[in-house]
């Protein structure tokens, strides 16, 4: 099978054949800097081992993107499972969750999964996107640029001599909501992202769940906000469905339910707390009855219609409610790890 | 000063406080309508799906407003300037975050030119401090009230003389950072020394009118924001992205300025420079032509006056019956340097086709690929025939020249049938078929040919770089000592480096010496022939040039086409 290279700033899974490549020694020797396209530079080095030039076997290659010209990491191989759609409507936590996850993948899991290394300047961009915590106390919106920043890939160790890469673009909702009406030109880098996705994961608002299920309960009407979320959602599930469709792949979905520290104090959804002693599980057929419960039935359809396995988390980016302004040492991310667990059983692992 | 109508179009993210339960409310970024003042009503919808589209992806890298400053082209043939002010943190979206406001000022622009500065003026002396005092929920609704203000802005053209006030250095800098990326919205991120708003606008009028539609900039934007040049902090000087072709151009058309503001200006207002190809076609043809105006006499200093004035237009053709005659020798000479080109063509079409019939074709048929491969060698054998063509037209055209007698034309043809023994060779009519040769053989033909081994060496490493690197790697391979220095020839031979002078003489002392060791131990491959038997090689590859650098250079082609070993 082809190696594919992922360049995270254009979205493209590269071959060989379309890489640029350059050797430090050749460029010192001949006092010319130039790309060249990487066959013609590349040797015959070790199997699975560095990209080495083909004058100098020892010497390895720097590769660039065909498209850009920025830099490939060569660790950046993609699997089919690699780049994964983060879906969700404005404000339901997305950049948080991003955020979080990043934090709490620096140290190891139980599985021993952990973030060996940030590909390009995933880390910088991270920073960036987390930088209105550090600065005002509170996450801002993400505007509804294209998928040219707020680019992310990392490497995982996913056990003892086994990695694999993990890339995702933090789209705005309001993105997510348009994407039945988005420019493809004006959103080139983001169709791009979308085509390589081959696996999601759909963040649904716990604030609005909450409120849903207040209203369903005291038989009364949800706000506007509330309202327009779950027919966003649905939105968002439906026009991702038909691309799904189209390509014909089998793409595995989590839905996960964010800020669930709304519901720990409810008896019935108490499983949801980091000591509930609940396993991945319960904890989803939990999930998964609450969104039936909060009138979202039609979600739950559509989401077990279009992706294939689909597994439901309720977790908390923070641990509780934001308070204004946030200290980075409130914070107790819960359970932000399962749902990746769950989509790397489905990813190829490397060795 | 005429005056033209403004519009304007909002983005922001802000949370509608209007909203009722009964009312379908939208959340997320969107578009606020100004009613009659919006751009939406009033311009083509390519405009208006461009003007949202860089809306939506505007915001400020960091805390400070960011700016940005483009045209749209009108289906009319006029335009729109836009400058669009970004505002972060400035007010909260309906989940309470800390949202961004965006707001486009347009003014449709049908003159020859236009100064965007005023328009600019207008954007920064927008009281938004006044908006900040205000509550955070009711922060949008005193903006649009404070905006419903503007609706008239007072047009006015480029001054000429208002750049002259910008520092040299920064309008260069600023010219080659619009031209870099022009119309290609890279978003290319430049640093300038210390950018001001109001200096950039001014810059921007000293873009000609016609690139000044496609170009576009921004002061402080995220590099999500869809423009042409980013002037940030973190971005680099200009000098390091443009190339030196371009740096030159704009070198050229800011001495303009100074020197003929009169032509700048014409320029300036020149509808057809689409492109900085045609800008640097104009700029040279009137530095060349520029006549002395009252302001440039003024300002100058005596040299450059002076250089200007010793500067004349270029004088057209000279009539036919004033060529003078080619002599004999030179019509010798000429016919002896295009045949030498024609054998250098025909060696390396054969190499080609050589090459071609390596190469298996994927899928058995002729590709356009194949095709396009010849098409260099095609044009260059077109070009080839053609020169020889005017050549033999001059020859046999010329008034006085002088008819080639027969003595002449035997000897001419005893010069390409006799070897250097007395033998002769056989007649092109009854040549016996070419015999397949080495690379390296066809450059010993053409050398012997021209007597000129140097030259013959020389063009032997830059038409086939790839042989003679392996055979440069293959005597290193060999060489006792040197082989380091040598394998480095090799590499910079098979990139294709100019080596220079100085380098090919490195190059052949080397060659020599590793070629001499391959048959006496007791040279030291040093570069210095310092132990070399110059008798013995020459006699071992039969060697005939007699100036040291022919000589060296016969060593090395010879021994490289097998002869001698």
């Amino acid at each position: 099978m082809t190696m594919r290279f992922l360049c995270k700033d254009c979205w493209i899974a590269h071959e060989p054949e379309t890489l640029l490549a350059r050797c430090k020694r050749c460029d010192a020797n001949t006092r010319i800097t130039r790309l060249q396209p990487l066959p013609e530079k590349l040797g015959t080095g070790t199997p699975r081992g560095p990209l080495v030039c083909r004058i100098h076997p020892s010497e390895p290659l720097d590769v660039y993107c065909g498209a850009c010209e920025l830099t490939v990491p060569p660790r950046t191989i993609v699997g089919d499972r690699s780049v994964i759609a983060l879906l969700g409507d404005t404000a339901s936590g997305k950049t948080s969750y991003l955020w979080v996850l990043s934090e709490r993948l620096r140290r190891a899991t139980d599985d021993g999964i952990y973030i060996r290394q940030a590909l390009g300047d995933s880390d910088e961009q991270m920073a960036k996107s987390a930088r209105d915590i550090f600065e005002r106390g509170r996450m801002s919106a993400t505007p509804p640029t294209d998928a040219n920043v707020r680019n992310f890939a990392w490497e995982l160790a996913t056990g003892e001599r086994s990695t694999t890469v993990i890339a995702f673009h933090d789209a705005a909702g309001e993105v997510w909501n348009e994407l039945a009406g988005l420019s493809r030109t004006a959103y080139e880098r983001f169709y791009r992202y979308l085509e390589l996705a081959g696996s999601v994961i759909f963040a649904i608002d716990g604030a609005h769940v909450a409120e849903a299920l207040d209203a369903e309960a005291r038989r009364g009407v949800t706000s506007p906000q509330s309202r327009s979320a779950q027919v966003h959602e649905l939105a968002i599930v439906d026009a991702v469905a038909r691309r799904i469709r189209a390509r014909g792949d089998r793409v595995p979905a989590t839905a996960v339910i964010t800020k669930a520290d709304v519901l720990w104090d409810r008896p019935e959804w108490a499983a949801f707390r980091e000591d509930s002693g609940s396993d991945d599980e319960a904890i989803g057929k939990l999930a998964r009855e609450l969104l039936l419960k909060s009138g979202r039935p039609a979600l739950v359809r559509a989401l077990e219609d279009t992706f294939t396995p689909v597994r439901y988390f309720a977790i908390s980016a923070f641990g509780s409610a934001p308070s204004d302004p946030l200290r980075i040492e409130d914070l107790r991310p819960t359970r932000v790890v399962e749902p990746l667990l769950a989509l790397l059983g489905s990813v190829v692992t490397r060795t | 000063m005429p005056e033209a109508t403004l519009l304007h179009r909002l983005y922001t993210n802000a949370a509608d406080t209007k909203a009722t339960a009964g009312q379908w409310q939208t959340t997320g970024a969107r578009a606020i309508s100004l009613d009659e003042r919006d751009a939406a009503n009033v311009v083509s919808p390519d405009v208006l799906s461009g003007l949202d589209d860089l809306l939506r992806k505007t915001q400020p890298a960091g805390n400070e407003t960011a700016w940005v400053v483009r045209r749209f082209a009108a289906p009319d043939g006029e335009s729109y300037a836009c400058v669009i002010a970004s505002y972060p943190d400035l007010v909260r979206d309906a989940s309470g975050r800390p949202g961004f406001l965006n707001h486009a000022r347009l003014v449709r622009v049908a003159g020859p030119s236009f100064d965007v500065t005023a328009l600019v003026e207008m954007a920064e002396s927008f009281p938004i401090q006044e908006i900040c005092a205000a509550s955070e929920e009711s922060r949008l609704s005193a903006y649009v009230n404070l905006v419903s203000g503007e609706d008239r802005l007072a047009m006015r053209p480029v001054a000429v003389a208002e750049l002259l006030q910008l520092p040299r250095a920064f309008l260069e800098d600023f010219l080659a950072a619009c031209f870099a990326g022009l119309g290609q919205a890279q978003r290319m991120r430049f640093a300038l020394t210390a950018p001001t708003l109001e200096n950039l606008a001014l810059g921007w009028a000293a873009v000609p009118l016609a690139l000044q539609r496609n170009s576009s900039w921004a002061l402080g934007a995220d590099e999500s924001c869809n423009v042409d040049a980013i002037f940030r902090a973190e971005g680099k000087p200009p000098s390091r992205v443009a190339s030196a072709a371009l740096l030159q151009c704009v070198k050229r058309y800011v001495d303009l300025l100074d020197s003929a503001p009169v032509d700048f200006d014409d320029i300036l207002r020149n509808a057809s420079i689409t492109t900085v190809v045609a800008l640097d076609e104009v700029v040279k043809r009137a530095t060349v032509a520029a006549p002395l105006s009252a302001f440039s006499q003024t300002s100058q200093k005596p040299q450059e006056m002076e250089m200007q004035t010793k500067k004349s237009r270029a004088r057209g053709e000279a009539r036919r019956d004033e060529w003078d005659p080619l002599d004999a020798d030179t019509v010798a000479e000429l016919k002896r340097q295009y045949d030498a080109m024609e054998e250098s063509l025909r060696h390396y079409v054969d190499q080609r086709l050589v090459a071609l019939e390596r190469q298996p074709s994927r899928d058995n048929t002729t590709s356009l690929a194949t095709f396009a491969a010849w098409i260099p060698a095609l044009a260059v054998l077109v070009i080839a025939l053609a020169g020889y063509g005017i050549y033999w037209f001059m020859g046999h055209r010329t008034p006085s020249r002088r008819p080639i007698t027969a003595a002449q034309r035997t000897a001419t043809a005893d010069d390409f049938t006799s070897t250097a023994d007395g033998r002769s060779q056989t007649t092109p009519e009854t040549e016996t078929p070419r015999v397949e040769q080495t690379s390296a053989q066809r450059a010993v033909a053409i050398a012997k040919a021209s007597d000129k081994w140097a030259d013959a060496l020389r063009d032997y490493l830059a038409s086939d770089a790839n042989a003679a690197a392996r055979a440069i790697d293959d005597v290193a391979a060999t060489a006792p000592t040197g082989r380091r220095a040598l394998e480095d020839f090799a590499s910079r031979v098979a990139g294709g480096t100019d080596l220079k002078p100085e380098g090919r003489e490195r190059l052949r002392a080397l060659l020599v010496d590793a070629i001499a060791a391959q048959s006496d131990t007791g040279v030291t491959v040093d570069g210095k022939l310092a132990d070399v038997d110059m008798v013995r090689l020459k006699k071992q590859y039969g060697v005939t040039a007699t100036k040291p650098i022919d000589a060296h250079s016969e060593i090395i082609l010879r021994w490289m086409a097998g002869e001698g070993r």
